[in-house]
């Protein structure tokens, strides 16, 4: 592997949250990120999945520091960013973007699409200013906007035109990392696979890292190299695209998988789904031992007792899991 | 007898740039119980279609040049503001596309779903408390009762998400209209929460327009679905028609889209150009610029949906006369 772009290293963030009522004046914590540790190499794609809630986008927003860890580390490019100041940070969180998951509220309202993209062209000096209209046409025809849209206002595209903006906006700093977050969850798939065609391009030829977070196991496994699978603010699972995806050990890794849906109706009809027992858990109150086990059709005590520690298996990738001698042994799903 | 029935919808935009013919011209109708699913190219009017049934359209700059939607006997798009507005939020619910624009960000959670169930429902401020904790509940939000008194920025986007859903089920509607509901969503959620809009539809005879970009979404909870580009519906089937004999090239050239359809290092199959300019007159079929089966005359008449088999109509030339 070559050298490292993103470094997480036992990363936590914990939110308080003040509980009133019936539970009296006691205050909580959600523990959205747990230690989490997590490597992405250059020109590498790392994809993040996990359950809604389970702390994929504050994990993000940690990693850019657009939010304050509450312990861990992350370096990028080998420097932790909490040691830089003015001009330098400001340098180093050009070369890294983030694609929010929500397009609708990451744009400004009074923004016209040009404005919204010649503005970190002009902030950043991109390129020359005379250079600017010809920059934005050529990222709006990146993201297959066509140009006539050029003088519009957020308010008059669709969601998945206004998902594209925000692509857009991030791709005019020409980044070296992204962290893109449910980036084409709004779009058809046709759009959907111009835009991964063009991250796919980007990583050949401008060396892009990216990470990765999407709900569309599709389409994590056709762009990544690696998936991570979180659950309750902990990575569970940890390997190649194709040993994740096509032969899943967690537990719950193979709930997932087992529940995508194809699109093929009479699949559809035929498919045995391992349906998760139980809710899922609460972040206020999570469970003792391995978060999972209250779910897990493999659970025996010890699970309830013991953290399942991320090991490395023979097949190289990491699954924090004590009990997948005896699943490998007897599948239930 | 549908439930709903769409005929002939015309919203346009009357914008500084031009008229913006965002939906032109659709009729669609779905039935008790069932789930008509709605597909196509992004900004083809699916939103805005739904939006303009429900009233909801703002006026200026859009307006609804045409067409009805006859809902319970009652044309929506010509009733009073008022008729409207006890038919919407209570009978016919919406889970509007971008949970953060629709939910109130200095409510609490708790109090967005208390209050259509008071005002709808006239339901007590304490039965419409256990009523709000059990819908979240059933949305899968744990300590639904603490969860309550939270404001939409403590909550992630797939919890914003389930908590419109829970809004949109709670006050038992008949006709649940759902856009993209189900996006900010893990897979297992995503078969909870469609497991139980299939149990309402069951018990309450609750029929489903669902709009979403997920075509295993599509295949395994439409029975019919209707497929959109420029404004207009290209084509109509029922679902496994239409997987498995697409008639439209937009939609074969959709569902070759699909990743998993070919190979990983292999680019995916996209559409080269663009969506035309909703403004500017489209004189033939909207689709032909970008068509590999375009002759010049799909650049000179305006295909019409018709049927090309029985409960199968593609807006296509070629497809009526059997060519594709
Ligand atoms: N500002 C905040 N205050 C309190 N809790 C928060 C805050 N932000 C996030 N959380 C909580 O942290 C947990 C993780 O949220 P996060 O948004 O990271 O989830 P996610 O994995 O991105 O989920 P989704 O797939 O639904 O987007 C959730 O339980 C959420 O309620
Ligand atoms: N206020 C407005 N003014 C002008 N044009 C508008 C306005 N609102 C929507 N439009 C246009 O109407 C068309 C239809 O938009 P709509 O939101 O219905 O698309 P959609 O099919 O829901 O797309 P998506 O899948 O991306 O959500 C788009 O081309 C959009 O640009
Ligand atoms: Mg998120
Ligand atoms: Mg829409």
């Amino acid at each position: 592997m070559t050298e490292p772009v993103l470094e997480i290293r036992d990363l936590s963030v914990h939110f308080p949250v003040r509980r009133r009522g019936v539970f009296g004046g006691e205050d909580g914590l959600v523990k959205a990120v747990d230690g989490v540790s997590l490597t992405v190499a250059r020109e590498e794609t790392v994809g993040l999945v996990g359950e809604s809630g389970c702390g994929k986008s504050t994990l993000a927003r940690a990693a850019l520091r657009l939010i304050e860890p509450t312990a861990g580390s992350v370096r990028i490019d080998g420097i932790d960013l909490t040691t830089l100041s003015g001009e330098e940070l400001r340098k180093r969180r050009r070369a890294m973007q983030m694609i929010f998951q929500d397009p609708y509220a990451s744009l400004n309202p009074r923004m016209t699409v040009f404005d919204a993209l010649a503005e970190p062209l002009l902030v950043h000096q991109i390129v020359p200013r005379k250079a600017i209209p010809g920059e934005v046409a050529g990222l709006m025809a990146k993201v297959g906007l066509a140009r006539r849209y050029v003088r519009k206002y957020p308010h008059e595209f669709s969601g998945g035109q206004r998902q594209r903006i925000a692509i857009a906006r991030a791709l005019a700093l020409r980044p070296t990392l992204i962290i893109a977050d449910e980036p084409v969850s709004a779009l058809d798939v046709s759009v959907q696979a111009q835009i991964l065609n063009l991250l796919r391009d980007l990583r050949r030829d401008e060396a892009l890292t990216l990470m990765l977070i999407s709900h569309d196991l599709s389409v994590v496994r056709h762009l990544s190299d690696r998936i991570a699978v979180m659950y309750l603010g902990k990575i569970v699972e940890l390997g190649e695209a194709e040993q994740v995806y096509g032969r899943p050990q967690h537990p719950y890794t193979r709930a997932l998988i087992s529940a995508v849906p194809m699109p093929d109706p009479v699949k559809e009809r035929q498919r045995q789904r391992t349906v998760l027992r139980g809710d899922p858990p609460s972040p206020l109150h999570p469970p003792e031992g391995c978060a999972f086990h209250p779910r897990c059709p493999y659970a025996t005590d010890a699970c309830a007792r013991i953290v399942p520690p991320l090991e490395t298996q023979p097949d190289g990738r990491r699954t924090a899991c004590i009990r997948l001698d005896a699943i490998e042994a007897e599948p239930v799903a | 007898m549908p439930l709903l029935d769409i005929d002939d919808l015309r919203t346009y935009f009357h914008t500084r740039a031009g008229t913006v013919r965002a939906v032109d011209g659709i009729s669609l109708h779905v039935a008790e119980g069932e789930t008509l699913g709605i597909v196509g190219e992004s900004g083809s009017g699916k939103s805005v279609a739904m939006l303009s049934v429900l009233g909801l359209i703002p006026q200026p700059p859009g307006r609804i040049e045409a067409g009805r939607a006859v809902y319970d006997g009652v044309d929506l798009l010509h009733a009073p503001q008022s008729r409207l507005r006890r038919i919407r939020g209570s009978r016919i619910t919406m889970i509007f596309q971008d949970p953060m624009t629709s939910l109130n960000p200095y409510m609490t959670i708790g109090a967005q779903i208390i209050e259509p169930l008071r005002i709808h429902n006239g339901a007590s401020r304490a039965d419409a408390r256990d009523q709000a904790v059990s819908a979240l509940q059933r949305v899968g939000i744990q300590d639904a009762a603490e969860r309550l008194r939270s404001f939409p920025h403590q909550f992630s986007g797939g919890m914003r998400q389930r908590v419109m859903i829970a809004m949109a089920l709670v006050t038992r509607p008949r006709l649940l209209i759902a856009d993209e509901p189900t996006t900010a969503l893990d897979v297992t959620v995503q078969a909870q929460i469609l497991d139980l809009i299939r149990e309402l539809q069951g018990s309450l005879g609750m029929a489903v327009i669902l709009i979403t970009h997920d075509l295993g979404v599509v295949a395994g909870n439409c029975a019919r679905v209707a497929v959109m580009y420029a404004g207009r519906i290209v084509e109509s089937a029922a679902t496994d028609a239409l997987f498995a004999t697409p008639r439209h090239p937009y939609t074969q050239a959709l569902l070759a889209a699909l990743p998993g359809a070919r190979d990983r290092d292999a680019p995916l199959e996209s559409i080269p150009g663009f969506p035309p300019d909703l403004i500017a007159p489209i004189v033939g079929c909207p689709f032909a610029p970008r068509c590999v089966h375009a002759v010049d005359a799909c650049r000179e008449t305006t295909p019409a949906l018709e049927e090309t088999a029985p409960g199968h109509a593609t807006a296509c030339i070629r497809a009526q006369r059997g060519e594709l």
